[in-house]
């Protein structure tokens, strides 16, 4: 009688973890794309990965991979913006940090980033470290376990075995707690701002969001990230990873 | 005899001092005068102002512009006194030397002379300059000086050459005439050569007979030249003036030993050209030639073979030999690529010898090897022309072998931009991703997701249900009227279920009990009471007391009554109205459970 409605529960539960993760069809679209990047077909296989995405669905490998395609395509812009989204599901692959430095090196601006402070650089690394979905299921079943030694403590107190139970959900606890906090952190985007990638060759930046030639400051190339600001009409406003600020059609830039 | 000419000296000076105090109120004069009237080209003339009756000029003379056809060489001025019949007359003389450079008949303008408040003017005159050397300069004192007494040969050690090769000039001068000192005037022009200016010879003068006439002679001079074309080259002359001593003639009074003086007089000397052929090196020059000629040897060292990655050391390059050493510019060296060669330290030394210069020229590199293994360094070449053997060679350094230890460390970063040459070629991007991964929603957030919300939540209840389990089971084990309560209406159904089974006419009495057992037993335990002695008064004031209401009392102690009277009654029960009871207790035991809680 009391258990029925937690059995209920738990099977809801595994079904919702399972059918996150159920999408039949796109593997076969996503081996084409794999099949056509190897036979050296690098328009077949960004049609294919397309499809993926068209269907809704995406993945840090699809991202990676349509990267790559690109990438050898020679279209600098858009290989370095499907790393970048890649980078946001699996943020310390080394595999993609290492093509992504690859297609920054082609890119035409040689912009140097500003120092950052070591405690966010510190914080960032912190948070990128555990890929996210291993976060997820870290964070879960550290969550559970603790609720688990929670009831047995509850239920059996006092008793020899409470002990280690207790200590153990403790340490569980503790896990749940910073990974869960560094989850939460990258779920709500805290301290990520809004970046985008410049995919037209060249792009003029003005210093106020006007066409007017006497207004433009330097121009940014295709592949170069920026963090995007205000915006006004058709124009972004994009700061460099330099510091500079100034303003960019927004049809010239594509958010990662 | 010393005493005797200090003594004269002394008597001189006394006497010059008395009698120059009369000289005073004698009439001024000016007269120019020539050394000689007739002069060679390039020899040399002395153009004199005497002036008489005053030992000081108020002013510079203003001597006429000879520059037409004589070069300015310098002046010198004198006076001289001189007593007649007890009279003493001074003499002024101003002495302006020329070298005649144009030949013709030329007129000299009249000098001026501001002396003694008014200004004095000399006589034009006439010279006369000829192609050939003059003679003995006029015979004359203060004439130029014969070619014969001093001259400068310019000998240079080759007169054919090759292109770079370098040739020695010598200047060496001549003199039978006393000579105290020389300065170079006019340096030759060594248009079309490298010039290699040796240090000046300390062999000081020695004797030498040429033409069969002895001379003192001197280096003056050396130079090593390097061609830097082919043809015909000429050297400019040399040009020197030189300081002869001549003996000053002296007049009247002082014509004597004692007063015997000389004196320096400026002569300008000029050596002849020197012409050298250069003819171009032959075809068939090594890749690496770079237009050295000479004999050239090179070595390369380090400060150390055995080192570690990140350990700058020394390599030393060093090029001697003879020749334009200074022309050397650093070989090809093969150091690989992952060695960091930073721009070398150059040092030279070069020191003439008879035939040209010789020298070492030192470059020292730092180098930083970045990458470990032992390497060979391949031998450092520098081609060259033999001038000796006249053909081209090649030296080469013995081959170095480095032992480097250490990790591979990547090389920091070029200064001032990124090494884009080659990336692509020499990099690639990592492959894809073949094994397949897990897709999800674009745009999903894990706060989005059901499977989030029910491991967040689930936990949440099944700790809360176990904290009230947990409350449940401490009442069930210290409140007895709880536990009991807790059981009344388990209890109550047993009997309720045991009294059905015995729903049958011979057993109607059994029955009957069971159904009272049953209510009066599940009273008891809701009320925690003593089952045993409970009077239905009891009862309906215990049930008041705690709040339940008549409506729900009666049909309980009805349905009481009734049981207890059913089973003494002698009537035979009727199968339906056992049911009815059944229905009855049951309905009278919810309702008071409802009426109690």
């Amino acid at each position: 009688m009391t258990l029925r409605p937690f059995r209920t529960l738990m099977t809801t539960l595994w079904l919702g973890l399972l059918t996150s993760g159920v999408c039949a069809g796109q593997e076969a679209f996503f081996d084409e794309g794999n099949q056509r990047y190897q036979d050296g077909d690098f328009e077949g296989a960004v049609a294919s990965y397309a499809r993926i995405l068209e269907a809704g669905l995406e993945s840090g490998d699809l991202y990676y991979n349509l990267g790559n395609t690109y990438f050898k395509r020679g279209e600098i812009g858009p290989a370095i913006l499907y790393y970048e989204r890649a980078r946001g599901l699996m943020p310390a692959d080394d595999d993609l940090l290492a093509n992504l430095a690859l297609a920054r090196q082609l890119t035409a601006d040689d912009i140097t980033p500003l120092p950052q402070f070591w405690l966010f650089r510190a914080v960032r690394w912190w948070v990128d470290l555990v890929p996210r979905s291993t976060l997820a299921w870290l964070v879960g079943v550290a969550y559970l376990i603790a609720a688990g030694g929670l009831i047995v403590w509850i239920l059996k107190p006092g008793t020899p075995m409470a002990l280690w139970v207790r200590r153990g959900a403790t340490a569980a606890a503790g896990v749940a707690l910073l990974f869960g906090i560094n989850l939460a952190v990258r779920e709500l985007g805290i301290g990520a701002p809004q970046k985008a990638v410049v995919m037209a060759t060249e792009a003029d930046v003005q210093s106020a969001p006007s066409g007017d030639n006497a207004l433009r400051i330097f121009a940014v190339h295709e592949g170069a990230t920026v963090r995007m600001g205000r915006r006004s009409d058709d124009w972004v406003e994009i700061v460099l990873e330099d510091g500079t600020v100034g303003w960019v059609e927004a049809t010239q830039l594509e958010p990662i | 005899m010393t005493l005797g000419r200090r003594l004269a000296s002394v008597l001189a000076t006394a006497m010059i001092g008395l009698l120059c105090f009369p000289v005073f109120g004698l009439a001024q004069t000016a007269r120019a005068y020539l050394s000689q009237n007739e002069v060679g080209l390039n020899q040399q003339f002395v153009l004199n102002v005497e002036v008489a009756g005053i030992q000081q000029l108020d002013a510079d003379p203003t001597v006429p512009d000879l520059s037409a056809f004589a070069a300015y060489l310098g002046s010198g001025t004198s006076t001289s006194m001189q007593m007649t019949n007890g009279r003493t007359s001074v003499t002024l003389t101003i002495q302006y030397q020329f070298q005649a450079t144009g030949e013709g008949q030329f007129n000299i303008g009249p000098v001026t002379v501001p002396a003694a408040g008014q200004t004095l003017t000399t006589d034009p005159l006439t010279i006369r300059v000829t192609s050939a050397r003059s003679g003995r300069g006029g015979g004359g004192a203060d004439g130029g000086v014969d070619p014969d007494d001093l001259f400068i040969i310019a000998t240079p050690s080759k007169e054919a050459v090759y292109v770079n090769e370098s040739v020695t000039v010598e200047y060496r001068i001549f003199t039978r005439v006393n000579v105290d000192g020389y300065n170079l005037t006019e340096q030759p022009s060594t248009a079309g050569f490298w010039v290699e200016e040796l240090p000046d010879p300390v062999g000081g003068v020695e004797q030498m007979v040429r033409n069969g006439v002895q001379y003192a002679s001197s280096v003056i001079r050396r130079v090593a030249l390097f061609p830097t074309s082919s043809g015909r080259k000429t050297l400019g002359p040399l040009t020197i003036e030189a300081q002869m001593r001549v003996q000053r003639r002296s007049r009247g009074f002082f014509d004597d030993p004692f007063f015997g003086r000389s004196r320096n007089r400026p002569v300008v000397i000029a050596s002849d050209t020197v012409e050298i052929d250069v003819s171009a090196l032959p075809t068939g020059e090594p890749p690496s030639f770079t237009g050295l000629v000479g004999q050239f040897d090179v070595a390369t060292s380090f400060d150390r073979t055995d080192l570690n990655t990140n350990d700058a050391l020394t390599f030393r390059l060093e090029v001697t030999g003879t020749g334009n050493i200074r022309t050397v510019v650093a070989p090809e060296l093969g150091f690989p690529g992952d060695f960091e060669v930073y721009p070398p330290d150059v040092t030279e030394q070069v020191e003439p010898f008879s035939d040209g210069v010789r020298g070492r020229k030192v470059f020292e590199y730092v180098v930083v090897p970045r990458a470990p293994g032992d390497v060979a360094l391949p031998p450092v070449e520098l081609a060259y022309f033999n001038s000796d053997t006249d053909a081209y060679a090649v030296a080469t350094s013995a081959p170095i072998t480095l032992r480097i230890a250490g990790d591979a460390i990547d090389a920091p970063a070029g200064v001032g931009g990124r090494r884009r040459t080659g990336i692509a070629a020499q990099q690639d991007i990592r492959f894809i991703r073949i094994a397949m991964p897990t897709f999800r929603p674009i745009g999903t957030s894990l706060f989005r997701s059901l499977g989030f919300w029910v491991v967040l939540l689930a936990p949440l209840l099944a700790v809360a249900g176990a904290v009230a389990m947990q409350r449940h089971q401490d009442r069930l084990r210290g409140d007895v009227a709880y536990a009991r309560g807790r059981r009344a209406s388990r209890l109550a159904k047993q009997r309720l279920a045991k009294a059905e089974s015995l729903r049958s006419p011979d057993k109607h009495r059994d029955f009957h009990a069971e159904v009272g057992r049953a209510l009066q037993g599940f009273l008891g335990d809701k009320l925690n009471l003593a089952e045993a002695g409970l009077v239905r008064d009891q009862m309906r004031s215990h049930l008041i007391a705690r709040g339940v209401s008549d409506d729900v009392i009666a049909p309980y102690l009805a349905c009481l009554e009734d049981s207890d009277r059913q089973r003494f009654a002698p009537t035979e029960p009727d199968p339906v109205a056992m049911q009815e009871m059944l229905t009855r207790a049951g309905q009278a035991m919810t309702d008071l459970d409802q009426g109690l809680s």
